[in-house]
């Protein structure tokens, strides 16, 4: 079967620390990955250097082909990385979740509406809400959200499920996995504690990614 | 005309106001008697040697000197500019003096040979006085707009992160940063617009009339220059930004952060 991602060579050596060195990641149509790791142990950084947020001299492929770096845009609106900070701007919640659509590359796309999203994730506010009202685990459930309706291949995501309470943190998770088992899809998700679910493993320590059998 | 030329003796009385803010310092215990009597100092060194360098040029009346000290100008303006912004990026100073060059050449070139149509086009007499009012001001536009660009950029770092992440292009990241910076850029030429001539007598306009020129002629030069300085502006602001979002993102679309390392 043919990598749905592939991203590499990865590395991240700071002038007190090598976080890791020459790491390549591969995502399966149908993955859903629990990247593990110790704190400081560079996750947060492997996920912003495989969509290109901090620097490295990765390659980078989608279903084979190669995106060059002035096309990391594009690369960008399919793979997506969602922050752990769940960053909201200023504006209401349905600004917040429409605003990829005033972007080249999401312009063409036909988004559904989010009302039933929202109710999966048992967020119940109004699209008019201011979004800065939003709590912590109230945005990061708008921030998951926003990623499932502007459905693209990958979703990258960083602690997704940090500020959320054991009924909606397993809601979440669903969607999430769901959304990896919804055709040509895949999922690396971050996270800290267990997940209600066995998934694939990748442990990052020491400096390696390893798949623990 | 009737031009009351000033003598040295006029220039000794006047400096008493600088000796009565100094005296007046030091009564108060300000702590800026030295810098304000430096300061008066330099005023009368730096302009006395312009004086004396308008005066060999005018008199020279050749292309060269005149385009050597507008392009020393330049220079001048750009440095000023950049040290101007409170957060700067490695080689900042190459952006301002390239937006503070395009714009007061763009400017300058339609002011003094379109509408004005000085003959010969070097005329030191005019370009010279109206490329440094272009310069002075575009400094300010520039400076301004920059500065709260970069702001924005730092400031709300996962705000623009997350439109890149998004699949965002360059212009698409930085609209709002770009909107942010312009406007703000742009806010005190459209104040002087606003209160010219209610508020303040324009300094040029002033300058001209005790130097004899009919007010409505007066008013006519300070009515092109108002204009010429918002058109300096308005591109000042616009390129300097324009050239910090190229540096600052840079080919793959990231906020490189090491650039601010100073």
């Amino acid at each position: 079967m043919e990598a749905l991602l592939k991203v590499g060579p990865l590395s991240f050596i700071s002038t007190r620390k090598k976080f890791f060195e020459g790491l390549f990641l591969c995502l399966f149509p149908g993955d859903f990955v629990h990247l593990k790791g110790p704190s400081g142990s560079g996750k947060t950084t492997l996920l912003r250097q495989i969509v290109g947020l901090e620097p490295s001299e990765a390659k980078r492929y989608l279903e084979g082909k190669l995106y060059l770096p002035q096309e990391i845009a594009s690369f960008r609106s399919r793979c997506l990385y969602l922050a752990p900070e769940a960053p909201v701007f200023e504006g209401t919640v349905e600004e917040n979740l429409f605003f990829p659509l005033r972007f080249r590359h999401h312009r063409a796309k036909k988004i559904p509406q989010p009302l039933e999203i929202l109710k999966k994730l048992g967020l119940r506010v109004s699209l008019k809400t201011p979004a800065s009202l939003l709590s912590t685990g109230e945005k990061q459930r708008l921030a998951l959200a926003r990623a499932l309706l502007f459905d693209p291949d990958v979703i990258l995501a960083d602690e997704p499920f940090s500020a959320l309470d054991q009924e909606n943190f397993e809601k979440a998770f669903m969607l999430l996995y769901s959304f990896s088992q919804s055709g040509k899809k895949a999922v690396l998700c971050v996270s800290h504690g267990n997940l209600p679910k066995s998934t694939r493993i990748f442990l990052l320590s020491h400096g390696k990614l390893e798949e623990p059998s | 005309m009737n031009i009351i030329a000033l003598t040295p003796k006029d220039l000794i009385v006047a400096s008493s106001f600088v000796f009565l803010a100094g005296g007046l310092s030091l009564a108060l215990e300000l702590g800026i008697t030295k810098r304000l009597l430096l300061a008066a100092l330099r005023t009368v060194l730096q302009l006395s040697l312009l004086g004396f360098l308008l005066k060999g040029i005018f008199a020279l009346n050749r292309p060269y000197p005149v385009l050597l000290l507008l392009f020393f100008m330049t220079l001048v303006a750009g440095r000023e500019a950049a040290s101007r912004t409170k957060r700067r990026y490695t080689k900042i100073i190459l952006d301002t003096t390239l937006a503070m060059g395009i714009s007061a050449f763009f400017v300058g070139a339609v002011v003094t040979q379109i509408v004005i149509d000085v003959k010969p086009w070097y005329h030191p007499q005019y370009v010279i006085p109206l490329l440094g009012m272009i310069l002075g001001n575009a400094l300010n536009g520039v400076s301004l707009a920059l500065d709260s660009f970069l702001d924005y950029i730092l400031s709300r770092q996962t705000e623009i992160e997350l439109y890149l992440a998004y699949g965002a292009e360059r212009l698409e990241a930085l609209k709002k940063p770009f909107q942010h910076a312009v406007r703000r850029g742009l806010i005190p030429i459209i104040n002087a617009m606003s209160v010219a001539g209610i508020v303040s007598l324009p300094g040029m306009m002033t300058g001209q009339i005790l130097a004899g020129t009919p007010p409505l002629q007066a008013v006519a030069y300070q009515i092109l220059v108002m204009f010429m300085l918002a058109g300096a502006y308005t591109l000042g602001a616009v390129l300097a930004v324009f050239l910090a979002g190229q540096k600052i993102l840079g080919p793959e679309l990231r906020i490189r952060k090491e650039l601010f390392k100073t």
